[in-house]
C-alpha cells in the first residue's frame, strides 16, 4: 500500500489538473493497449534496426507493435449422441436478409444477428445478400446456401442429427479485432446454451 | 481460409470450399454443387461428434 498509493495520488493528481498522461511505465498506471501516435526523429527502418541489434546484443529493448496473442481454446467435447443434437448453422461471411436489418457492419463489425430459416428447404436467391467487406459476394449472393449451408443442413436433419434451431447466426469477421470477435463467439455460445442448442456449424471465409 | 483458422484457434476445422463461397463451389452443376455441399455439412457433423484433443482439420 505505502509503495502503490504515491504513484497512484501522482497519478490523479495529473488527470485531475488536465495534464496529458506519459505511458504506462512513466506514470506507473497499467497498460490499456491503447495507441498513440507521436512525432519522433528517427524514421521506423532506423528504429527497427536500433531494436534488432539489441535484441541480437542481448540487451533490453521494448516494442512498439505488441503483436496479439491467440487463447488457445481446448476443444469442446464431442458431441456425444448427435442422433438426439439440436444444432444451428451460421457464418462469419456476412450473410443477411436483403437490406441489412440490423445494419451490420462491412468491416470490423460490432454486431451479430439471427434470421429466421423455419420451414425453408434452402436459402433463397434474392432474398439475402452479403453485408461482408473483404470478399467478392457475387458467389454468395448468387446462392447464399454457398455461405450458409442450409440445403445441406436440412438434408441431414432427422437422420445424422435431430433437428435444426429456427434460425441462423451471422456476422462479419472482417478486419475484426480479437477482442470483438471472442465478444461475439461468447455471445453465440450463451444463446446456444439458453437454447440447447449442442453445436454450431459455422462458415468462415 | 484453414490457415486463418489454424492460425486464431478453432479446433474443429473442416476444410472445404474457397473464401467467397466456403460451402460451395461454383465450377459445378448445380446438382453436384448441392451433392458436394452436403458431403461438406457431413464431414463438420463427424467433426463435431469427434473426440479431439488439440486442432484439428477434417477433410472432405
Amino acid at each position: 500500500m505505502r509503495d502503490a498509493v504515491p504513484p497512484m495520488v501522482a497519478l490523479a493528481l495529473k488527470l485531475a489538473r488536465g495534464e496529458e498522461m506519459r505511458p504506462p511505465s512513466e506514470d506507473h498506471y497499467f497498460p490499456r493497449g491503447r495507441r498513440r501516435n507521436v512525432f519522433v526523429r528517427q524514421t521506423a527502418a532506423h528504429r527497427a534496426v536500433e531494436m534488432l541489434l539489441k535484441k541480437v546484443r542481448g540487451e533490453p529493448y521494448e516494442t512498439e507493435l505488441i503483436i496479439p496473442q491467440f487463447d488457445c481454446v481446448p476443444p469442446a467435447p464431442a458431441i456425444g449422441d448427435l442422433a438426439s443434437a439440436r444444432l444451428v448453422v451460421g457464418t462469419e461471411g456476412g450473410t443477411v436478409p436483403a437490406g441489412n436489418p440490423d445494419g451490420i457492419e462491412a468491416v470490423r463489425a460490432t454486431k451479430w444477428g439471427q434470421y429466421p430459416i423455419a420451414g425453408m428447404r434452402a436459402m433463397a436467391a434474392g432474398a439475402y445478400e452479403s453485408a461482408h467487406g473483404g470478399y467478392d459476394s457475387r458467389f454468395a449472393n448468387a446462392d447464399p446456401n454457398r455461405m450458409v449451408p442450409l440445403d445441406g443442413m436440412r438434408a441431414l436433419e432427422g437422420q445424422v442429427y435431430r433437428e435444426l434451431h429456427e434460425s441462423y447466426f451471422s456476422t462479419v469477421g472482417c478486419g475484426m479485432s480479437i477482442v470483438q470477435g471472442a465478444e461475439i463467439g461468447q455471445a453465440m455460445a450463451a444463446e446456444m446454451k439458453e437454447k440447447g442448442i449442442a453445436g454450431i456449424v459455422l462458415t468462415a471465409t | 481460409m484453414t490457415s486463418v483458422a489454424l492460425a486464431v484457434g478453432a479446433n474443429r476445422i473442416v476444410k472445404a470450399g474457397r473464401i467467397p463461397h466456403p460451402a460451395g463451389d461454383p465450377d459445378k452443376e448445380p446438382e453436384h454443387e448441392r451433392a458436394w455441399r452436403a458431403r461438406v455439412v457431413e464431414t463438420a457433423l463427424d467433426a463435431l461428434a469427434a473426440d479431439i484433443d488439440d486442432q484439428t482439420v477434417f477433410e472432405v
